[in-house]
């Protein structure tokens, strides 16, 4: 195949193989002519996407001037109504652009048939004619009826958790393990049914009551099962990490389940997405999970103890320099006052905290 | 008898923070958002992300909802908003999620004897209207199949508009 023909299969994002992108780069560096079609193609779409409009400006363009202008906020119905002369003229001068638009329009009528079909729980009321009819439907009904309620009942304890990008929220499941999720995260499970399972997405810190039942925490790439113990995970872009403080927790690849990772305290690993987790290796707790709003502390130096504190909660903690080489452990969720947690230290090293103004001081 | 999962109190109590309201009423939403995406990208990896990031949308603006019997248009924006911003990544240079084996972007491997200036409205000028809603449509986000099926046309006979297209246009690229 020439060189211009493969062209034309990368403008229509067709597969090319390896050897025929080769050969169409190096034509590209010799042809002058092959290399001009291409930068007129390249500069031909750099123009055309130069006159979309912002989406959000296409959408309620198309919802008003489809006559859904009912669907927009005061605000958004003001804004457009500022633009409209400006998105009519783009719009109507772009073919492909009022398509969109009526796009749009079936988009939404598509989202209604979906919201119709999941808005109302349709409960069968049975006619009051039955009366000759054998007690067997009689008990079918009523089964059919306690099946119906159950159902209705446990739609409801399904329970989705969804965090912010940039907030923090301390979730208390079912069975005491706790769930601290940084967002944008989401996390689900079953209230009432809980089954020590959740499903997340984004980053969360668990800190698992040990039970004989295991707890599990699914992700899009892997499955962690656990007894009793404190992980963090965290599942984004196709790759689901985790992070062990303490305990034991084993790990497996959804799509390779037999595969799997044991992690030991101070242990992570990689789950890529369908492929099997990667070696455990040791990480530096006190850096890697910064990010949970946690601080921990393994046999760490006073000093650096005292960098991490200031840093997690934005004070001043000073130490007397005869302590600063001493070593501390200790894990501490973002919920404990930095009172409590400078006093606890201050006790494993006999010595007290004395505060002035925003600064903390650990002396003898 | 019927029983409105979206019921404007329920979206009230959510509204004003009361945490089980709001996560039972973001679970009830997960499930329209997942039907909707799927019906349209089919994708599971791609759904999630975009039910998640509907959710995200609908939890940050749930505030400032004034009417309650408006969460149904509400929502609907916040799931359109995440699908057309969706297809507009696919083809950007900075997210490409879709285009899988393209020419870099920058053009520094091009022979430097073809840097003259190219009038691109004049060739643009000479495409056929079909032709471009085709490429406007393909600026947009959406694939040649997808294209295909909103003009009733066949994935090949929309990819044939393009290539003639540009075998129009390379007569003034060449200019």
């Amino acid at each position: 195949m020439n060189p211009h023909d493969i062209l034309k299969k990368v403008i229509c994002d067709e597969e090319i193989t390896s050897e025929q992108k080769e050969a169409l780069v190096t034509a590209l560096e010799s042809d002058a002519e092959l290399a001009r079609s291409y930068i007129g193609w390249l500069q031909v779409r750099s123009n055309i996407r130069h006159d979309l409009p912002p989406t959000q400006d296409l959408v309620l363009y198309a919802l008003a001037a489809q006559g859904h202008a009912d669907d927009l906020s005061h605000d958004e119905a003001s804004t457009v109504s500022h633009q409209w002369k400006h998105l009519d003229t783009v719009i109507s001068s772009h073919p492909g652009l009022t398509t969109v638009t009526e796009q749009v329009n079936l988009d939404r009528e598509a989202f209604l048939e979906c919201w119709e079909a999941e808005s109302h729980q349709n409960i069968f009321v049975l006619p009051a004619v039955m009366y000759r009819i054998a007690a067997v439907i009689a008990i079918v009904s009523v089964t059919l009826f306690a099946t119906l309620f159950l159902l209705t009942q446990r739609e409801s304890a399904l329970h989705m958790v969804v965090v912010d990008p940039g907030d923090y929220q301390s979730v208390q499941l079912p069975d005491s393990s706790f769930a601290h999720i940084s967002g944008p995260a989401t996390l689900k499970y079953d209230d009432e049914q809980f089954g020590r399972s959740v499903e997340l997405t984004g980053r969360a810190f668990f800190d698992i009551t040990h039970k004989p039942d295991q707890f599990i925490v699914r992700t899009d790439e892997a499955i962690v099962q656990v007894l009793g113990t404190r992980f963090a995970m965290r599942s984004m872009n196709d790759i689901t990490q985790v992070i062990l403080e303490s305990g034991r927790v084993k790990v497996a690849s959804n799509d390779t389940p037999s595969r799997s990772v044991t992690l030991l305290p101070g242990q992570m690993t990689d789950v890529v997405h369908g492929s099997a987790p990667s070696p455990s290796t040791a990480v530096n707790l006190e850096d890697e999970l910064r990010w949970t709003g946690f601080i921990f502390l393994r046999n760490t130096s006073m000093r650096k103890a005292a960098v991490l504190i200031s840093n997690s909660r934005n004070v001043h903690v000073d130490v007397d320099p005869s302590l600063i080489n001493e070593t501390v452990t200790g894990t501490f969720s973002p919920q404990i006052p930095i009172q409590e947690i400078l006093d606890a230290l201050s006790l494993t090293l006999n010595a007290s905290v004395e505060k002035q103004g925003d600064m903390y001081q650990i002396v003898p | 008898m019927a029983l409105n999962k979206f019921d404007p109190k329920l979206v009230r109590r959510a509204q004003q923070g009361e945490r089980n309201s709001r996560n039972l009423l973001l679970g009830r939403l997960s499930k329209v958002f997942e039907s909707f995406f799927k019906r349209k990208l089919g994708n599971q990896a791609v759904v999630d992300d975009l039910v998640q990031c509907s959710l995200l949308r609908v939890n940050s603006g749930l505030e400032a909802l004034q009417q309650m019997d408006k969460f149904k248009a509400f929502a609907m924006k916040a799931a359109m908003f995440e699908l057309h911003d969706y297809y507009r990544g696919r083809h950007s240079p900075k997210e490409r999620t879709y285009e899988p084996q393209l020419l870099p972007d920058n053009k520094d491997f091009i022979n430097p004897a073809s840097g003259d200036a190219i009038d691109v409205e004049k060739a643009l000028a000479m495409l056929t209207p079909h032709a471009r809603r085709i490429l406007e449509l393909r600026e947009h986000g959406y694939k040649f199949k997808e294209i295909a099926e909103m003009l009733d046309t066949t994935e090949t006979a929309a990819k044939m508009q393009v290539k003639r297209a540009f075998e129009k246009m390379r007569t003034i690229f060449v200019d």
